[in-house]
């Protein structure tokens, strides 16, 4: 519940895995806005052991830049904002930092209700470790023995449709059950039951007094019917309550904050949501952090959060190098000199000091590579959850989207934002046109905390503050030869000049467009490609957003494809980043 | 504007406490005061045993029949090897089919005719590595050792925790571990190499059955070789050739002969623990407990470089410019000003220090 007083000024904190910051948000002309912002090393490790004392050093931070007391000499956040100016009528946090729940899946039929359990795991921060496959020549002592071996969060099992048969079923959870005993009491998992409900009640009493049981709606009712958001939902509160309120100093941290400490891509994805409900759009909110990845969109009003768990440009790089192999990420490096030896090093590096800066151009390009990489496998998870429909009629590729939102610690802070688009370009192959927004200061996450507790404040500071339109992306799908013109180009801007460009196929153009203009822009694909107004070929005219970086058109084709050639394909990546003005 | 900064403790002398703990639940078989030398037993627990399934319907041929009526042995109970778990009883006794352990061990579960055995646990010992005394015992599950030591953190490290005397084979920070460098006075020490390895001198490190080793940096191409090596590897600043920070080298040089504790720490990359060498020193030589150093960057503060083309470099700050600096690569970020003890001065992202405490 929110405190009685009236709430003008507020502190937002997001504690990420490696970095905490503290926004300072407050009435300026009757209005909410973005002040400023602090920041300081996550410390939920040795030596701090302590979320919080991250938070007061960012604070501190925020004090010597706002010249502003926020903190008494306990070290107890002053509220309300005194006639001084000092404190501060209100606190809100989301966390990021923190591990995953780490989970074994176990069910009957891999494509059906082990699919639908795999997906509703990618929607909540979990690391998959192992999974159980019940029939065939399945040992139940390989399963009880790869449960004790890993020692799980949660034992995740599903299968069996309603009204089936529960023999099965009953198998699976005695061999749970015998894992259970063999663990010592506090590292036994918990067990969710998503799978046929006439199987509750028994593995209800097999599992009795050994492991906790939470039964959730079938995700497979019906071979033709899936449903993870309960299974979903579950396990947020898994994660809410043995990860997150689990951090050391995590209570002390809640006690601040008059509502709920909400996990950080909850928060990113209830701002995603209001983007895409206050204006009627399919938006992909894009989300590379230190130690995880997470896309959240909407398309066709309906809401998916992927996340990444483990994939980030930091403490997330040696599970992304690992996943996505030395190879992967460094077929995105030009460095003459480099090895993949050294491609490793920089990225294992990084991962020791997820907080440093590249210094060398090498650094900076491995670092990239990574977020490409992090990016590509969080989509290939995200991929089965969205529909394919109008807005998506390639399987193999994304939706059009309307609005791509960029957010996180990492692709926001590059040297420019051509490089933060090309990474996006490159990992995500967005189609279609749409327009690409940034998250500059990092403000949309708590931004999803702060309309808790002063709804206004969220939406005033997310207009004015927290999203920069950077400008249009144009990205046909079809593939030609090299050369060959994949689209005609005729922009129209407001004082009626007009520029008019043939864009040839394996190209990338800019169009200048300074911030905040709209210009008349005419599209004519050639008849192998489409930009998502109805078919191959058909071309329109679309008012258009300018900004920093203007009007990008990407004419590279879908999919994009690497040249296999060392020296093709750092020719190819060298001329990709010339064209955007890298 | 304040800036805060990780922390590398490199401390030549103070009081340590650090936890001894067991993997699971187990014995701790020391007391409040005792005195630990390194190779001391802190505790015991039993390494869990391997799982081994029977079917009790198949091997007593028991068709549709109750299984339960013919098990002679109740889950919990224990069970040699060549003991009969299951029998059946046929032509009146004379000749019965009987079920036997193929295991010593204990049945620990039962499901329909499927009888679940482990195989007798492993006793294991946890040895406290740190010689000093016991200040604290959490029953069952570890102990706290305290030792006048100095402490010297690394960035990364794999392997079990180990003690050794140390030697130095790398003559300065900048050398590079090589086969020649390795000889028989690294034998069952913990080695002191430079700034890499080649995978020849891993290997002889390896020969010299060594218990531990410590470079700077390493290659990450020999990353599977230092996987598979029986001892501790601890890495000082990071990945790639790197020569290890002048504070621990000459820390650690100054201990050449005396024992050590080689901790590889966790790299759990959501709660690291940092790897360190933990080295006893007589009790006179402490100033002062462990205390917990500012995290604070301020004028004078000693800071090691951990990334970019300074990187190992350590040294004094003497400023901190209000404003950001713009970098090569095109990013402006908060920084300091670093004296080295060459006399150079260089400006460094505060994102890249780490403050030495």
């Amino acid at each position: 519940m929110a405190d009685s007083y009236a709430i003008e000024s507020i502190l937002a904190a997001d504690c990420g895995a490696s970095t905490t910051r503290v926004f300072l948000l407050d009435m300026v002309d009757d209005q909410y806005r973005f002040v400023a912002c602090g920041e300081a090393p996550t410390t939920i490790a040795a030596p701090g052991n302590d979320i919080v004392i991250g938070v007061i050093q960012a604070i501190r931070q925020l004090e010597s830049i706002t010249g502003k007391r926020f903190l008494d000499d306990e070290l107890k956040l002053i509220r309300p904002e005194r006639s001084d100016g000092s404190g501060v009528d209100a606190f809100v946090a989301t966390v990021s930092a923190g591990p995953p729940l780490r989970v074994v899946l176990a069910g009957l039929v891999p494509e059906m209700s082990v699919a639908s359990a795999r997906k509703a795991l990618t929607r909540v921060p979990t690391l998959l470790e192992g999974t159980i496959a019940l029939g065939g020549d399945s040992d139940p002592t390989e399963q009880i023995d790869l449960i004790r071996q890993i020692a799980p969060d949660v034992v995740v099992m599903v299968g069996g449709t309603e009204g089936g048969a529960v023999q099965a079923i009953g198998a699976l959870a005695d061999a749970v059950a015998l894992a259970g005993k063999l663990l010592e009491r506090e590292r036994r998992p918990e067990l969710v039951y998503a799978g046929n409900v006439n199987a509750r009640a028994l593995l209800a009493e097999k599992v009795a007094g050994v492991i906790n049981f939470h039964p959730v709606d079938n995700v497979r009712p019906r071979l033709d019917v899936e449903q993870v958001g309960p299974l979903v939902e579950e396990l947020e509160t898994l994660y809410a309550d043995r990860k997150m309120a689990r951090l050391p100093g995590f209570g002390r941290l809640s006690a601040w904050s008059p509502v709920s400490v909400v996990p950080g891509q909850r928060a990113f994805g209830q701002i995603v949501q209001f983007v895409a409900d206050q204006y009627g759009l399919n938006v992909l909110g894009v989300d590379v952090g230190s130690s995880q990845t997470v896309l959240a969109s909407v398309l066709n009003g309906e809401f998916v959060l992927t996340v990444g768990s483990g994939w980030g440009v930091g403490l997330g790089a040696a599970r992304v190098l690992s996943d996505a192999s030395a190879s992967g990420v460094s077929r995105w490096v030009i460095g003459e000199d480099a090895s993949e030896n050294e491609v490793k090093s920089i990225s294992l590096t990084k991962a020791i000091y997820p907080r440093s800066s590249a210094m060398a151009a090498l650094g900076v390009e491995v670092e990239q590579a990574l977020a490409r990489e992090a990016l590509r496998l969080t989509a290939e998870r995200a991929m089965p959850a969205w529909e394919t429909d109008t807005h998506r009629p390639y399987p193999d590729l994304a939706p059009f989207w309307d609005v791509i939102i960029l957010s996180g610690g990492f692709l926001p802070r590059q040297a420019n934002f051509a490089q933060s688009a090309l990474v996006l370009l490159d990992a995500l192959q967005p189609i279609g046109v749409c327009t690409l927004v940034v998250d500059t200061i990092g403000l949309t996450k708590v931004l999803g905390a702060v309309g808790a507790i002063q709804p206004m404040a969220a939406a005033q500071v997310l207009e004015h503050d927290a999203l920069l339109t950077l400008g249009t992306l144009i990205c046909p799908v079809g593939t030609a030869r090299e050369g060959d013109t994949a689209l005609r180009a005729r922009l129209t801007y407001p004082d009626k000049q007009v520029l008019s460009l043939d864009v040839p196929y394996g190209s990338i153009e800019v169009i200048p467009l300074e911030a905040g203009r709209k210009a008349t822009l005419e599209l004519r694909p050639s008849r192998q490609f489409d930009i998502g107004w109805g078919r191959k070929g058909r071309g329109a005219v679309a008012e258009v957003d300018g900004g920093p970086l203007g009007i990008v058109i990407d004419a590279r084709g879908r999919p994009l494809a690497l040249p296999d050639g060392q020296d093709e394909r750092r020719r190819v990546l060298q001329k990709w980043r010339w064209d955007i003005g890298y | 504007m304040k800036h805060y900064c990780t922390l590398t403790r490199v401390v030549p002398a103070a009081l340590v406490r650090r936890e001894r703990m067991l993997p699971t639940r187990g014995r701790i078989v020391v007391g409040i005061d005792d005195r630990v030398d390194a190779v001391d037993i802190i505790g015991r627990y039993e390494r869990p045993g391997k799982l081994v399934r029977l079917d009790a319907r198949t091997a007593l041929r028991l068709g549709n029949r109750d299984v339960s009526e013919f098990v002679k042995k109740r889950v919990g109970e224990s069970v040699q090897r060549g003991e009969i778990i299951a029998l059946k009883p046929r032509l009146g006794n004379l000749f019965p089919r009987a079920l036997v352990s193929p295991v010593n061990g204990c049945l620990v579960g039962m499901s329909d005719s499927q009888i679940l055995l482990e195989s007798d646990t492993e006793e294991t010992e946890v040895r406290a590595h740190i010689s000093g005394r016991i200040v604290s015992v959490m029953p069952e599950r570890g102990a706290v050792i305290e030792t006048a030591a100095a402490l010297v953190q690394g960035a990364w490290g794999i392997g079990e925790m180990s003690h050794g005397v140390l030697r130095a084979v790398a003559e300065s920070p900048e050398d590079v571990l090589s086969e020649d460098k390795v000889d028989v006075s690294c034998l069952g020490a913990i080695v002191i190499g430079g700034a890499d390895a080649t995978e020849e001198g891993l290997v002889q490190v390896g020969k010299m059955q060594a218990r531990g080793l410590i470079l700077g940096g390493l290659s990450a191409d020999l990353l599977d070789r230092v996987v598979a090596l029986p001892f501790p590897v601890v890495v000082m600043e990071g990945f790639g050739r790197c020569p290890m920070n002048p504070f621990a080298y000459e820390v650690l040089k100054a201990h050449v002969g005396h024992e050590a504790a080689l901790d590889p720490g966790c790299p759990d990359p959501w709660r690291p623990r940092r790897p360190e060498v933990i080295i006893p020193v007589p009790v006179s030589s402490v100033v002062a407990s462990e205390s917990q150093p500012e995290t604070l960057l301020r004028e004078g503060c000693r800071v090691r470089v951990v990334r970019g083309d300074r990187r190992g470099l350590a040294g004094v700050v003497t400023a901190l410019p209000e404003y950001p600096v713009r970098y090569d690569v095109g990013v402006s970020l908060p920084s300091a000003e670093i004296q080295a003890d060459s006399g150079d001065r260089v400006l460094v992202p505060v994102n890249n220090l780490e403050i030495i405490g």
